[in-house]
């Protein structure tokens, strides 16, 4: 297994930048994820990195040597496509064969490895059929099985689980992660779903216009997000976000909300000016309700999703149209069109200076 | 679909007999007059009158035709092989890799299946003879491809163009080399166009006129259009209809059936030469 | 690599010299090119080329290599008063207007014709493939074949159709279609038209295919008129792959040599451009004359070939 590193990586394609100045160190044995909106260029990185691409500028490294020069094929990658791109005229044993053909391996090692390969993976039974005979879910086993046979040094996912029905979705996402548990494996794996990303990585790259937003392990970027993007793309559903005045730069940091209650903030706001426009973020999970006349901060229901084991419920405050979402035990949701108090406790909230960036949080999140 | 436009049924029907009346009716006719012989060839029949085999008899024993049939299979069996290889290399490189000047390429090759025939003929008269290929099929495969060529790599890029990204950089990160993505991860995936094509190809070979009559010199080497064109009997009026009608008849009939068999196939192919161009 | 440090002037791919990859795939494309490329350069370029070049000679069928340097001689030159060459010889201009008319009449009619056809066999009925086949074949057969059959037919003693006309009272006396100078242009058109209206028909059903069937249903919604649908729908959507094949026939019928030569030989009335050069070069062995024929025709469609490309593109510019 190898490790793969990115020192400012750029990639151009005429005049648009899809990927600038990325900077980026995937450890051996990792399970990356990148992420981002559509057109963030998450799937760009990854063919630079299989080498589908040329960089602009910059270095890609795998396993400590320079790559910039080299064909995918000798790159020590494999890469599992989003439409599993099997070739249609070939059986499973003959798609799965195909690299290994290539490479010059005997017609004995070939059989052995791709049988134990279709073992691991429980397709052994579909060797001899074409993918035009096979389910959504197996022919996603044999793109992987055929990435898996050629015994790469880092596996690259191109949003694998697109194609698949959210049932499906889930149970493959549970076998990916056990095969990555199982084979110790440098995973990198391009995904738009957070979700996928929160539960399979041990690292999260956030992505936004070519650059990268943030990176670290996925609780990290929960509780503590770098900036307004990432808070409001990690965790569904988003953060609330509301827009305040820094009254008091201090430590905690005291805003006036627009109705001019006041909010404390458990951030290190000193490097900003008082006065200016903030946003206070808060995760709809440490939105605490209670009867009005118990909080400064007052709102109406206006709708409530009950999704069994959990209530969402959103609230209007102010005059604005920005809803503030609550999420609740089952239960304890109070009536629509009610009155309710919100209380923000301040250690779970965010601040974000105008420019994006979230200011330093003065207390563990918990 | 769309319903007949202020057209009956019946008028519709009657469209369509004259259709079909229009195409088959002097195919229908050659035949008829081909199995007639003697006196009976100078009156007007409109339904067969008599099955007389003796012009295709004729046809075979006046003249080596049976030799001048071989010689069209033989040429037009060559030059889609050739246009076929050669097509298919080039179309991988005209749709599948992004070089500098491959827009114009390909319309330069367009261009060259404009060029009129006779514009280039007193050249290429001058390069077969050079070649000691005047008066030799092989002459002939090689003057064709001046016409199948550019048709076979416009259509074949045409449908390679069409093949998804995903498989051939799959095959790239599994290590094949081009060679290898062409022959085989693509070709499988492409033979019913290299049919088409080849089909295509094929029927212009075989109808080509002009190269054949300028340089070919002896009955044994002439193809079949040549051959039926310079039937003759005594003068102008003496005009052997019934073993021309008989030859044109034995031309006839493996097109038709090819045409029959194949027709959807042809369609695509013109319709994707010329539509999506 | 050096990189353009995180400034104003982001780089982008065109400064940047392409990576051994990207040289390595465009060096196998060149590779895979170089076969089509030997022989479209020996079969269409150099011939082409060389016939340019003999017709600045005078070169003679029989002895070639003795072909001497003459100018344009060939193209126009005065001597004694009066003009020769192939822009000042009547014959030539005649095959000219020949193959013009020719040309715009029979892709006229073919087009109507075909247009009749596609819509017929845009509906469906049972037996469609079939007639659909049925109409493939007069495109199908040899040229050849098809000028012999109709030679037949056109016969004027024993040919089908004068005994049809005559039997239909269209006409008293039969008529020499491939010999009476007032008739044979009509007989060349008339072959031409039979053989490739099929062709026609073919591109303009598939046009017709391609189209979405909302308009037509939203036209029957709103009770229109089918003709009028035809017209301001039908036509207006189908006249951009119209027009393709029209230029596309148009090309083809200007460069028609097998029909005449076989239907009409000795008519001057239908001498085209090919057939008049093809007589040049090889029946009278004036290969500088008749190269400059060819060339003259080859500057004439190359320059057809182009309004219709700038044209094209033109077009194309328009819509989004």
């Amino acid at each position: 297994m190898a490790a793969v590193s990115l020192h400012r990586v750029s990639k151009a394609f005429g005049t648009v930048e899809a990927v600038r100045e990325v900077d980026l160190d995937v450890a051996a044995g990792e399970f990356c994820c990148f992420v981002g909106p559509s057109g963030c260029g998450k799937s760009t990185l990854l063919r630079l990195i299989a080498g589908l691409e040329d960089v602009s500028s910059g270095e890609i490294r795998i396993g400590g040597k320079p790559v910039n020069d080299r064909p995918p094929a000798q790159r020590g990658i494999a890469m599992v496509f989003q439409s599993y791109a099997l070739y249609p005229h070939m059986t499973v044993f003959q798609n799965m064969a195909f690299g290994l053909q290539q490479s010059r391996v005997s017609r004995q090692a070939i059989r052995e490895r791709v049988e134990e390969t279709a073992r691991l993976l429980q397709i052994e039974t579909l060797l001899e059929r074409l993918p035009k005979q096979l389910s959504g879910g197996q022919r996603q086993r044999v793109a992987i099985g055929r990435a898996m046979v050629r015994q790469p040094r880092v596996f690259l996912f191109d949003e694998p689980l697109s194609n698949l029905d959210a049932g499906l979705r889930q149970q493959t996402r549970v076998e990916i992660a056990r095969l990555h548990a199982g084979l110790q494996a440098t995973m990198i794996y391009v995904t738009h779903d957070q979700i996928e990303a929160m539960t399979l990585a041990d690292k999260i790259v956030v992505l936004r216009e070519g650059r990268v937003e943030q990176a670290g392990p996925p609780l990290q970027l929960y509780h503590h997000p770098a900036n307004r993007f990432v808070a409001g793309f990690i965790g569904s559903p988003q953060m609330n976000f509301l827009p305040a005045r820094l009254q008091r730069a201090t430590v905690p940091a005291e805003l006036a909300l627009p109705g001019g209650e006041v909010q404390q903030v458990a951030v290190d706001a000193s490097a900003l000016p008082a006065g200016v426009a903030v946003t206070c973020g808060i995760r709809p999970e440490h939105v605490e309700l209670v009867s009005p006349e118990d909080a400064a901060l007052r709102g109406t229901v206006v709708l409530r999703e009950q999704l069994g084991d959990h209530s969402l419920v959103f609230l209007r405050v102010g005059d604005g149209d920005g809803l503030v979402t609550a999420k609740l035990a089952p239960g304890t949701e109070p009536a629509p069109e009610q009155q309710v108090g919100i209380v923000l406790p301040p250690r779970h909230c965010h601040l974000f200076a105008p420019d994006g960036l979230a200011c330093p949080r003065s207390m563990v999140a918990g | 679909m769309s319903r007949a436009p202020a057209l009956s049924a019946f008028g519709f029907q009657l469209a369509v007999l004259a259709i079909v009346v229009y195409a088959v009716f002097p195919f229908y006719y050659a035949v008829i007059t081909s199995l007639k012989t003697g006196s009976a060839l100078f009156r007007v029949d409109y339904f067969p009158f008599s099955w007389d085999w003796q012009n295709y008899v004729a046809l075979f024993q006046q003249q080596p035709f049976g030799r001048n049939i071989l010689n069209s299979v033989a040429v037009a069996v060559m030059v889609v092989l050739a246009s076929l290889l050669l097509g298919t290399l080039a179309a991988y490189a005209l749709s599948r890799v992004a070089f500098r000047g491959r827009g114009l390429l390909l319309g330069t090759i367009l261009a060259v299946s404009m060029f009129p025939q006779v514009a280039v003929l007193s050249g290429m008269f001058e390069l077969i003879r050079a070649l000691g290929l005047y008066n030799n099929l092989l002459g002939l495969m090689f003057a064709y491809l001046i016409f199948t060529l550019p048709f076979t790599v416009w259509v074949l890029t045409t449908f390679m163009r069409e093949l998804p990204k995903e498989l051939e950089e799959a095959a790239i990160v599994d290590g094949a080399s081009p060679w290898t993505i062409v022959i085989r991860i693509f070709l499988p995936l492409l033979w019913p166009a290299m049919v088409t094509t080849g089909l295509l190809a094929f029927i212009q070979a075989w109808n080509e006129f002009l190269f054949a009559l300028t340089f070919t010199l002896t009955d044994g080497q002439r193809t079949v259009p040549v051959a039926i064109a310079l039937i003759s009997g005594g003068s102008r009026y003496e005009l052997p209809w019934g073993n021309i009608m008989a030859a044109s008849v034995v031309v006839t009939v493996p097109v038709v059936m090819l045409v029959l068999v194949f027709q959807r196939r042809i369609v695509a192919g013109l319709t994707a030469g010329a539509l999506k161009g | 690599m050096p990189g353009l440090g995180g400034g104003s002037q982001p780089p982008s791919a065109s400064h940047q010299p392409p990576s051994q990859l990207t040289r390595g795939r465009a060096r196998t494309a060149w590779l895979f090119l170089a076969p089509l490329l030997t022989v479209m350069l020996s079969v269409a370029v150099w011939p082409l080329l060389r016939s340019i070049w003999f017709s600045f000679t005078d070169a003679d069928l029989s002895l070639l290599e003795d072909a001497r340097f003459i100018g344009l001689e060939n193209y126009l030159v005065r001597d004694d008063g009066a003009w020769y060459g192939i822009l000042a010889d009547p014959q030539w201009w005649a095959a000219v207007w020949n193959t013009t008319y020719f040309a715009v009449v029979s892709v006229s009619i073919e087009t109507v014709l075909g247009l009749g056809f596609a819509l017929v066999l845009n509906t469906a009925f049972r037996a469609r493939g079939l007639v659909r086949a049925a109409v493939l074949i007069p495109w199908a057969i040899p040229t050849i074949v098809s000028a012999k059959m109709w030679g037949w037919m056109l016969h004027d003693q024993y040919g089908i159709i004068n005994d049809l006309l005559m039997h239909l009272g269209l006409i008293d006396r039969a008529i020499a279609w491939t010999a009476d100078p007032d008739r044979v242009m009509t007989a060349v058109i008339l072959v031409d038209v039979w053989k490739t209206t099929p062709f026609m028909a073919l591109l303009i059903l598939a046009a017709l295919q391609l189209l979405p069937r909302d308009c037509y249903e939203a036209a029957r919604v709103d009770g229109i008129h089918p003709l009028r649908v035809f017209f301001r729908v039908t036509l207006p959507l189908i006249r951009p792959a119209l027009m393709v094949a029209v230029i596309f026939r148009l090309l083809d019928a200007l460069r028609m040599f097998d029909l005449v030569y076989v239907l009409t030989p000795n008519s001057a009335e239908t001498a085209m451009m090919s057939t008049f050069a093809r007589q040049q070069l090889v029946d009278f062995q004036q290969v500088g004359y008749g190269s400059a024929a060819t060339t003259v025709m080859f500057f004439l469609i190359a320059l057809l070939t182009m309004a219709y490309i700038t044209l094209g593109r033109v077009r194309l510019g328009t819509t989004p």
